[in-house]
C-alpha cells in the first residue's frame, strides 16, 4: 500500500518536473521587442540582423550584452564595434575562435603581449596604409 | 600584487590534507577534487590580496563551508536513493571504479607484511574517521591535524569555542572506541 | 604547522601517512587543477562551473542506473540546467572576447593560431 502510495507520488513529481523543465526551457526565439532597453542599447548595431539570427546565438549575445555593463568603456566601445563582424561570422567560426580565445587567455600576461604585437606586425604588413589595431592595457 | 608561485606554493602546502577531508566526508573521489578546486577558487579570487598569513585560517573556513554545502547536496542525493530502494527502483553500484584505492606504496625496501599492515591500519583509521559526525570530524582534524587552537577552529566552523570542545572530545571518545574495535589504540 | 601533543598524536601521525599515501591520479589532478586556479583563475573557474555540474549529473545519472524514473527526473532538471549554464558561460567569454585586446577574426586567422599553438607547447 505505502509502496504504491510512494510511486504515485514519484510519477507525480516526474510529470510536473519534465513539464516544469520544457515550460522553462521555451523554444522560442527571444525577438528584439522582448530584449529590456539596455539589453537593445548594447546590442543595438544588430538590429537589423537580429530577425536572422538563430535561437542559441540570440541567447549568447542577450548574456553577452548583460556582461558589457561591467566593462571598461575602452572595452564596451570594442564590443560593440566587432559585434557585426561576430555576428556574420558561422557558428563553427564563433566556436574555434571561442576555443582559441580562451587558449589565448590562458598564457602569461607576457606571450599575450608578445602576440599581440606580431598581430599587430602582420596588420601592418598586410594593410599597411592602415593604423594598427589598439593595444590597451588588460 | 600577490606573486602568484607564493599562492601556488601555499595551496601545494595544503592541498592534500584538504583533498582528503573532504573525501572523509564526501566519500567520492571527483567530488572531494571539486571541493578542493572549488575552496581554492574562491581564495584566489576573493582573498588572494590579503596577507599571506591569514590564508591558512581563511582557506579552511572556505573549506568547511564548502564540505560542508557538498555534504548537505550528497544527503538529499542518498534521501532519493532510500526512497527508490524502497520502491524497488534504487541500484547502488559499490564496485564504483572512481573509488579511491590506496596506491601502492612505491620502492620502499620494508617488508611487504608490514606494508599491508601499515596499509591496512590506515584503511581503518580512514574508515573510523568517516563514521564520525560532520561536525566532530572537522572540529577533530582542524585542531589536532591542522594543529590549529580552539579559538581558531571556532572561527573556520562558524561555532563558538565552547562547540569546538565539545565536538573534539567526542570525536576523540568516538573514535578511541571505534579504532579499539579493530585493535588499534589510539 | 605545529601538532598539539595529544592522545591523537597516533592518528595524526596516520593522517599524516594517509595524506603522502594519495593515489597518483588523484594527487596529479590536484596539482593540474591548483596550477589552473593560481595562474589562470578565469578559465578554471569556467570550466569548473561547467564540468563539475556535468560530473555531478552523470554521477547522479550512474547511481541510479537503475532507476529510469528518477534517470529521466534528473535528466529534465539536468539538462536545463546544464544548457542555461552552457548559455551562460558562452555569453561570458562572448563578451570578453569582444571586449577584448583582439579582433575576433584573430581567433580563427590561421596564422595566429599557429602562434598560439606554438606558444601554447611551450
Amino acid at each position: 500500500m505505502a509502496a504504491r502510495a510512494r510511486t504515485a507520488v514519484a510519477v507525480l513529481a516526474l510529470w510536473l518536473a519534465l513539464g516544469g523543465a520544457a515550460a522553462a526551457q521555451g523554444t522560442d526565439k527571444p525577438t528584439w521587442g522582448a530584449l529590456t532597453p539596455a539589453e537593445r542599447q548594447v546590442l543595438a548595431p544588430l538590429v537589423h540582423e537580429w530577425p536572422q539570427l538563430s535561437r542559441d546565438q540570440r541567447r549568447h549575445l542577450i548574456r553577452a550584452a548583460d556582461h558589457y555593463y561591467k566593462m571598461k568603456p575602452a572595452a564596451q566601445a570594442r564590443f560593440q564595434k566587432r559585434l557585426h563582424a561576430w555576428a556574420t561570422m558561422s557558428p563553427e567560426q564563433r566556436r574555434v575562435a571561442r576555443e582559441n580565445y580562451l587558449k589565448y587567455k590562458a598564457l602569461p600576461p607576457k606571450v599575450q603581449q608578445s602576440l599581440r604585437q606580431k598581430w599587430a606586425e602582420q596588420h601592418r604588413a598586410s594593410h599597411p596604409t592602415q593604423p594598427p589595431p589598439s593595444q590597451p592595457k588588460q | 600584487m600577490t606573486d602568484p608561485a607564493e599562492l601556488d606554493r601555499f595551496l601545494a602546502g595544503v592541498e592534500r590534507r584538504a583533498y582528503l577531508q573532504a573525501r572523509f566526508a564526501v566519500q567520492d573521489e571527483a567530488a572531494a577534487l571539486d571541493v578542493v578546486q572549488d575552496a581554492m577558487i574562491k581564495l584566489v579570487t576573493s582573498y588572494r590580496e590579503r596577507p599571506a598569513v591569514e590564508w591558512p585560517l581563511l582557506f579552511q573556513r572556505i573549506l568547511q563551508n564548502t564540505i560542508k554545502d557538498y555534504y548537505r547536496r550528497q544527503k538529499v542525493k542518498n534521501a532519493w536513493q532510500v526512497a527508490l530502494s524502497t520502491l524497488g527502483l534504487g541500484d547502488r553500484h559499490d564496485g564504483d571504479e572512481e573509488s579511491a584505492e590506496y596506491d601502492p606504496p612505491g620502492d620502499e625496501e620494508d617488508d611487504p607484511a608490514e606494508r599491508l599492515a601499515q596499509g591496512q591500519r590506515l584503511a581503518i583509521v580512514e574508515k573510523c574517521l568517516q563514521e564520525l559526525p560532520l561536525r566532530q570530524r572537522q572540529a577533530f582534524l582542524l585542531r589536532y591535524w591542522e594543529g590549529m587552537d580552539t579559538a581558531q577552529t571556532a572561527e573556520a566552523m562558524g561555532c563558538t569555542e565552547g562547540s569546538v570542545k565539545t565536538h573534539c572530545s567526542r570525536a576523540v571518545a568516538a573514535l578511541g572506541k571505534a579504532l579499539a574495535r579493530y585493535g588499534i589504540e589510539l | 604547522m605545529k601538532k598539539l601533543t595529544s592522545p591523537a598524536d597516533s592518528l595524526v601521525r596516520h593522517l599524516d601517512a594517509l595524506a603522502q599515501q594519495i593515489p597518483a591520479r588523484a594527487a596529479n589532478r590536484l596539482e593540474h587543477r591548483r596550477k589552473q586556479v593560481v595562474y589562470h583563475p578565469e578559465a578554471a573557474m569556467r570550466q569548473h562551473s561547467s564540468l563539475s555540474l556535468g560530473r555531478r549529473w552523470l554521477h547522479q545519472h550512474r547511481i541510479m542506473a537503475g532507476s529510469l524514473l528518477l534517470a529521466l527526473l534528473m535528466g529534465g532538471l539536468g539538462a536545463y540546467h546544464l544548457n542555461s549554464d552552457r548559455q551562460h558561460t558562452v555569453g561570458e567569454v562572448d563578451a570578453a572576447l569582444l571586449g577584448g585586446d583582439l579582433p575576433p577574426g584573430a581567433y580563427t586567422n590561421p596564422q595566429f593560431v599557429q602562434w598560439l599553438q606554438e606558444h601554447a607547447q611551450q
